[in-house]
């Protein structure tokens, strides 16, 4: 893949901002989502977690099996304030 | 001072290495997770000196804010990183039925060393934060603070460390100090890898200070909470600075918790504050309380979840607050254990009866004092002399706070 593909269309990170972040030490993908906002953005990471792992196995040679998944945070999907908060 | 072992990539930890790495020391920075997992990056990003007092010295502090800019300014040029730090006003909302005279009054000694602290009438709030419903409002404490990135931030200093040649351990987890008598011979850590060893060991772990200091036989009274905010999506500019409610209630709350040993999953606090990052995010805060993690056996706050009912207290207060972010969706969650000392001083310095173990943790607002604080910690390890830090030492506590245990005990 170029340094130039968009992997996260949320936040508009490219795979030469993950490479440059996985040089830079980022070992997880949780960490190289707080380098690159990488999964930050509305999906959660749904649509770019697996090339991230695919990304960080490539760079470090780890398996990709070994690459942990990016920690799952509540909500999980977004949800709007107005349906969680108690109005009067 | 050869070699040198840092437990924690927090901000503390970053900054320490990249400062003593830079002194020519050999630095090894080991962390359970990666750079920036903690409390050091679950926050609302705030540069605050209003935590000074309790929190380090007004002196420090105000010399922290005076050197701040030039400290990011030389992170950057160094880092190539763009930090996002930018002034911003903190608006504390005086509810009816507070009195806002005392609301400013707690304020008193930061006019003195010459903070701008002032009560606004709901006029001003609404002309500095046009989309804040005023209901209930009828005046607010308004005070020119500072926001910064604080993921940028620390692996900028992550970034600093690696260049002056530290060695960063991610993803290993230290369970314990190997002791031989009063000396760290080693740590034990989870899964493999080498064998990580030095000269001095410094500990800089935030939340989980206390029971890796316990594995050395040293109880530090070092508590934490376990604070729970939530974040928006990106939305179009609503908010130009951090909108929050008056009234400390959060150092009775961690008091209390104190009191208890630190072990209060019952003990909760739910405090309104608002902030949007240079992304558009909202980042709305907190609902704090105690668990069973925050004990001895702190290993269990580990991984705390967001607990049932901190979304929709944070939701409701952001609704209430903020009409226009109704239809926002709140797209993640978190909960971080955040740590505590009862002064709400920092720990700084060596325990006396174990030579190689430095502690460096507690802090209440650890972004706009880190910078300074890196280097005055740097210059006490190197000269052996804590200087203007010795009010943090573990030192100040009395017996039955702060307690040496018997080995093995």
């Amino acid at each position: 893949m170029g340094d130039d593909v968009i992997v996260c269309r949320c936040e508009e990170v490219t795979a030469g901002e993950v490479r440059a972040a996985i040089r830079a030490g980022a070992r997880t993908i949780a960490a190289i989502k707080k380098r690159t906002r990488a999964g930050m953005g509305l999906c959660g990471g749904r649509t770019c977690a697996r090339l991230l792992a695919r990304l960080l196995a490539e760079e470090t040679g780890l398996p990709v099996a070994e690459i942990a998944p990016p920690p799952s945070r509540p909500p999980v999907r977004p949800v709007p304030v107005a349906a969680l908060a108690e109005e009067e | 001072m050869a070699n040198v072992v840092i437990i924690g990539a927090g901000i503390v930890g970053c900054a320490l290495a990249a400062r003593l790495a830079e002194n020519g020391v050999k630095v090894t920075l080991i962390d359970q997770a990666e750079v920036v997992a903690g409390a050091s990056g679950a926050n609302l990003s705030l540069v605050l000196w209003s935590d000074a007092e309790p929190g380090v010295s007004l002196t420090m502090t105000r010399r922290a804010w005076d050197e701040l800019p030039a400290e990011v300014a030389d992170l950057e040029a160094r880092t190539g990183l763009d930090l996002e730090f930018r002034r911003i006003h903190t608006l504390s909302l005086v509810l009816e039925g507070m009195d806002p005279r005392a609301a400013l009054a707690g304020g008193a000694h930061l006019t003195e060393a010459g903070f701008q602290t002032e009560l606004i009438d709901p006029a001003a709030v609404h002309a500095l934060e046009p989309a804040v419903d005023l209901g209930g409002v009828q005046a607010a404490v308004y005070q020119e603070q500072a926001a910064i990135n604080p993921f940028y931030f620390t692996l900028a200093w992550a970034d600093r460390a690696r260049v002056a040649g530290a060695s960063i351990v991610t993803g290993r987890r230290v369970t314990g100090f190997r002791m031989d008598g009063e000396r760290i011979v080693g740590l034990e850590t989870a899964g493999s890898g080498e064998p990580v060893g030095g000269d001095l060991y410094v500990l800089a772990a935030g939340a989980w200070t206390r029971a890796l200091a316990l594995t050395a036989g040293i109880d530090l009274p070092e508590y934490h909470i376990i604070g729970e905010a939530c974040v928006t999506e990106a939305l179009p500019p609503l908010l130009h600075g951090l909108v929050g409610e008056a009234g400390d209630n959060r150092v009775p709350f961690e008091l209390e918790l104190a009191a208890r040993g630190g072990d209060g999953s019952d003990l909760r606090l739910a405090e309104f504050a608002a902030i949007q990052t240079m992304s558009g995010n909202l980042v709305v805060g907190q609902v704090s309380h105690g668990g069973p993690g925050s004990g001895p056996d702190g290993r269990q706050g580990n991984r705390p979840a967001v607990r049932p009912g901190a979304l929709r207290d944070l939701a409701t207060g952001l609704v209430q607050r903020l009409p226009a972010a109704r239809s926002a969706s709140v797209i993640r969650a978190w909960a971080k254990p955040v740590p505590f000392t009862p002064d709400h001083q920092p720990i700084i310095g060596r325990v006396a009866s174990r030579p190689n173990l430095f502690i460096a943790s507690g802090l209440k607002s650890a972004l706009i004092i880190t910078p300074l604080l890196s280097k005055l910690i740097v210059e006490a390890v190197i000269d052996g002399d804590l200087g203007s830090l010795r009010p943090f030492s573990p030192g100040r506590f009395p017996q039955g706070g702060f307690e040496e245990l018997r080995p093995g005990g």
